[in-house]
């Protein structure tokens, strides 16, 4: 979860946080922002900021506020942050380990040719190749 | 059923055959031993040694074919081990051609002092129910791949630094492998990705598009590295968020964006499948 803070000067300045969630949909959040006024918020998993405008609300002061609205996008914006946490990770790195499965990864597959050729001889048996584009016990 | 799903051809494979898998790609361009096998099995089933060389070869040690078809059908698998079982007849001597080879052993070891990490992979939803075996199949397949970390990024990490050759190489493993051979991301498609080590734990953010903008992914990584005396006791790490499109070899995916999780582990080394495998990162 990234931080990101906002600085609003002058009075009155109106920010638009445009943001894209996770699903690809964008979402608008806006806000009047009282002056010379720090504020702090967090950057959710799944939520990316796309951008932040600042216009000021008073018409007369538009000009001045492009001078001196500063807008720092903080540790969220500058450093990679993870929408991932560590309940998520645990669950998901459970989730994708292989099972103890009975199927093809119990056989002790040979990967030369030739080695599972002598094998073969010295064992009197045939021999069953699975040949893939990309190799079939790890894609490639 | 498919081929591997029927426990019972598992066996009977594991029993009486002696088992190899192969990479078409790999075999085709060797200029050895290993070549001309492959390249007098494939002859046989009436392919050009460069054109689709896919499927299931049951032979002798001679490579002499006894039964062939490139097939995921499990009743189809049995009928070509039954023919090939009547067919076979056990050679008395080394055939000639494997004089000199007899302590060939696999083709690929591990460089000294570098460890393996099983990449696995898996669309986590957003498929459409299908009444198709296969595409089920393919809708509940877990991806797998695999990583070599060398001693110098074993090093790296353990000096609590991301190394820079592993941020060229590991956006190669996150795609959607998990119904086929997927296109790699281009360098021009890897939009951002950015990890970031600090006290073991490893942050990032993933962001590939290709130039149509119909394939990409766009993720979150997190995952947790550990060493000891210069030796990797944890390399944990997930890429999780969303992903659209599919490719050539990967077609029937979900609609639109779904989610698509990729988790990396270091292999323990007890699992045929740990075998590091020709063309792994």
């Amino acid at each position: 979860m990234g931080l990101f803070a906002i600085l609003a000067d002058p009075p009155g300045t109106k920010c638009t946080i445009m943001a894209e969630v996770a699903s690809g949909d964008e979402r608008e959040c806006s806000a009047l922002l009282p002056a010379r006024q720090i504020f702090f918020g967090t950057r959710r998993p799944g939520i990316e900021l796309r951008s932040v405008a600042c216009e000021s609300a008073i018409p007369q002061r538009r000009h001045a506020m492009k001078l001196t609205t500063l807008i720092l996008l903080l540790h969220g914006l500058f450093t990679p942050a993870s929408g991932l946490d560590e309940a998520e990770f645990a669950r998901l790195h459970r989730q994708l380990k292989p099972t103890a499965e009975k199927g093809w990864s119990s056989i002790a597959w040979k990967t030369s040719l030739v080695q599972a050729c002598v094998q073969a001889v010295r064992e009197k048996k045939p021999l069953f190749m699975v040949v893939r584009a990309g190799h079939p016990l790890g894609c490639v | 059923m498919s081929v591997f799903g029927d426990a019972k051809f598992v066996d009977a494979v594991k029993e009486q055959f002696v088992c190899v898998a192969v990479n078409q790609h790999h075999h085709r361009r060797r200029k050895d031993l290993e070549y001309e096998l492959f390249a007098k099995l494939v002859k046989q089933t009436g392919e050009k040694v460069s054109g689709y060389n896919q499927g299931l070869y049951f032979f002798t040690p001679s490579a002499e074919l006894l039964s062939f078809s490139n097939t995921v059908s499990g009743e189809h698998a049995w009928k070509l081990l039954r023919k090939a079982t009547k067919k076979f007849k056990p050679a008395a001597t080394l055939p000639e051609q494997l004089k000199g080879h007899e302590d060939a052993g696999p083709l690929w070891k591990l460089p000294d002092g570098g460890q393996l990490v099983l990449v696995n992979s898996k669309v986590l939803g957003g498929y459409e129910k299908s009444d198709s075996p296969h595409r089920q199949i393919h809708q509940q397949s877990l991806g797998r791949d695999h990583l070599w970390l060398s001693k110098e990024e074993i090093a790296t990490l353990a000096s609590g630094k991301f190394p820079e050759s592993l941020n060229k190489r590991l956006p190669a493993l996150l795609n959607d492998n998990t119904r086929g051979e997927p296109g790699r991301w281009r360098g021009s498609e890897i939009k951002q990705f950015e990890v970031s080590i600090k006290d073991g734990r490893v942050e990032g953010r993933v962001r590939f598009q290709n130039a149509s903008g119909d394939r990409g992914y766009k993720a979150d990584l997190l995952g947790f590295v550990a060493a000891n005396k210069g030796v990797l006791t944890r390399f944990d790490l997930v890429v999780s968020g969303h992903y659209w499109g599919e490719g050539r070899y990967t077609r029937n995916g979900p609609k639109g964006t779904f989610p698509f999780a990729v988790a990396f582990r270091l292999s323990d080394g007890t699992e045929p499948y740990d075998t590091p495998p020709p063309g792994v990162r």
